[in-house]
């Protein structure tokens, strides 16, 4: 747990310092890679600016299109992650 | 002033056997047919093989496209390593391929009725142009020979052209039979549905729902663009993946069609694929990795604008890759050598919607942009993302504008070629309030 509560800080300090000129429109960050996300109606999005943009900026843009909200159970390691795929 | 060219006349079916404008032409030596075009291209592009052809057999300049298709895999390599189709090589093993007919051959033929078929001459035909349907390094061919033409590689480009994806955009999806509950998948359960399997998931006394049933899970084989295109975005490496191996894109929908338990079944294919058979079938929204909400590759679940692929939404999208031969020497003119066939470039350059003054043939007198869209391909003058390998990350995207050599954005025709625009229209004398009038629409640039 301590773990996924550093990269969830790393996240969001890593989302207050870009240097771009994009913007979230609300303080939610996203989750870290290969943990689960659960999404729901009030996650938020990025207004992209001119500039550059990151993949998980651009992947949750805002957008008027239909969204699929989905909150799956899965069977993740402990510490929230992704198994091995079997041999 | 909303626009829509997009009509059910213009919807594209899979091809059939069956021909309801009458028999087929009968088989024909293909070297008979007029200046021929060998191609070895993914099945993914059976329709666009089809219009195109069509098109070109009817063209001023009348071009035959002579193809058969295999997965990418296979035609890279018989691209890399060289080989011919027929011989028992490297190429495709057939003796026959196959072709649209002329207005002048068949006055009557739909693409809907499926190709014409020839005979191949004896020994084989080198290819004149072949295609992989998604990034060719995801197939971790040999090095690119030197006598190997991709658009734009290697130019000072950057992203997908750099890799000869400047080819139109392919999305692949994953469908469910019509009337089953399933609206979308995350990039997660499909890493346990198709990377554990139903019933290993069973052994770990675990599940995803609906998909329970490991007959029901319908995947491609290891080498096709849609598998790997599939396992590049859910990090499963292609030869992991579990489920029922179809040979082609007709027999996953054949499956998927015919399931013995549809709530559980589902399968892998191209969105043109899916698109051609909305009422059977239903396509699920995907949530990539570390997205908030799961998204169609349209904007909506009903239309045709491949906004999501265009803007990265939807994140399983692959160029389509097309390449013909050269010989190696570098000039002003053809920094990547002298094409072998000016024929074939022609062919790799209107599908690519690149300037064919170089080729010595006139531009075609059809609007090859609009097929490409008819048939479910995005051109790449209408994204706004692009990546340099198979799943890579996404960056935004324009297209080079007519100062700067390329053909400036053509997203308005686009849209209202597959739906619905919104862009304003223009002529001489409507000019735009905002942005450039192009081909009757006001484009961004």
């Amino acid at each position: 747990m301590r773990s996924l509560m550093i990269i969830f800080a790393a996240a969001a300090l890593a989302a207050c310092g870009s240097s771009n000129n994009n913007t979230k429109n609300d303080a939610a960050v996203g989750p870290p890679i290969d943990a689960p996300m659960t999404g729901g109606p009030d996650a938020s999005c990025f207004t992209l600016g001119s500039g550059s943009a990151t993949n998980d900026e651009i992947i949750n843009a805002c957008t008027t299109a239909q969204k699929v909200y989905l909150t799956p159970t899965l069977p993740l390691l402990v510490d929230g992650g992704l198994p091995s795929l079997p041999q | 002033m909303r626009t829509s060219l997009f009509s059910t006349a213009m919807v594209f079916a899979i091809a059939s056997s069956a021909n309801a404008s009458g028999p087929l032409p009968p088989v024909v030596a293909c070297d008979t047919l007029p200046d021929p075009v060998y191609i070895q291209c993914g099945d993914t592009q059976q329709n666009l093989m089809l219009n195109l052809g069509r098109a070109l057999s009817n063209n001023t300049t009348a071009i035959t496209l002579v193809w058969v298709t295999a997965p990418s895999c296979t035609n890279i390599n018989l691209t890399y390593v060289g080989g011919k189709i027929g011989d028992g090589s490297n190429g495709a093993n057939v003796t026959t391929m196959s072709y649209a007919p002329s207005n002048s051959v068949d006055a009557t033929w739909q693409p809907t009725d499926g190709a014409a078929t020839c005979s191949l001459p004896a020994g084989g035909v080198v290819p004149n142009v072949t295609n992989s349907a998604l990034y060719n390094s995801a197939c971790n061919p040999p090095a690119q020979p030197a006598t190997v033409y991709l658009a734009g590689s290697p130019a000072s480009q950057t992203g997908q052209n750099q890799t000869g994806g400047l080819g139109p955009k392919q999305a692949y999806v994953l469908a469910v039979p019509r009337g089953t509950t399933a609206t979308g998948i995350t990039a997660e359960e499909a890493y346990f549905v198709f990377g554990f399997g139903p019933t290993m998931l069973e052994a770990m006394s675990a599940s995803i729902a609906p998909w329970t049933d490991a007959m029901q899970v319908f995947i491609r084989k290891n080498g096709t663009s849609t598998l790997l295109a599939w396992g590049a975005n859910v990090q499963i490496p292609a030869s992991k993946f579990q489920g029922v191996q179809e040979s082609g894109s007709p027999q996953v929908v054949a499956a998927l069609e015919g399931s013995t338990n549809p709530g559980a079944a589902i399968g892998m294919i191209g969105a043109e694929v899916y698109d051609t058979l909305r009422a059977q079938l239903q396509v699920l929204a995907f949530r990539a990795f570390h997205q908030y909400a799961a998204y169609f590759p349209d904007s909506t679940e009903t239309s045709r604008d491949k906004k999501n692929l265009r803007d990265g939404h939807y994140t399983v999208w692959s160029p389509t890759v097309w390449m013909d031969f050269t010989d190696g020497t570098a000039t002003s003119d053809y920094p990547q050598g002298t094409p072998l066939s000016q024929t074939a470039r022609f062919v790799v350059d209107i599908i690519n919607n690149q300037d064919v003054t170089l080729t010595g043939i006139a531009p075609p007198d059809f609007d090859t942009q609009q097929i490409v869209a008819q048939v479910g391909l995005v051109p790449d003058c209408a994204m706004r993302v692009q990546r340099s390998f198979e799943g890579g990350p996404l960056s935004l995207y324009q297209v080079a504008a007519p100062a700067a050599g390329g053909p400036g954005s053509c997203t308005c025709k686009y849209e209202a070629t597959v739906d619905v625009s919104t862009c304003a229209t223009c002529d001489a004398n409507t000019p735009c309030a905002t942005g450039v009038c192009r081909e009757g629409y006001c484009e961004e640039y």
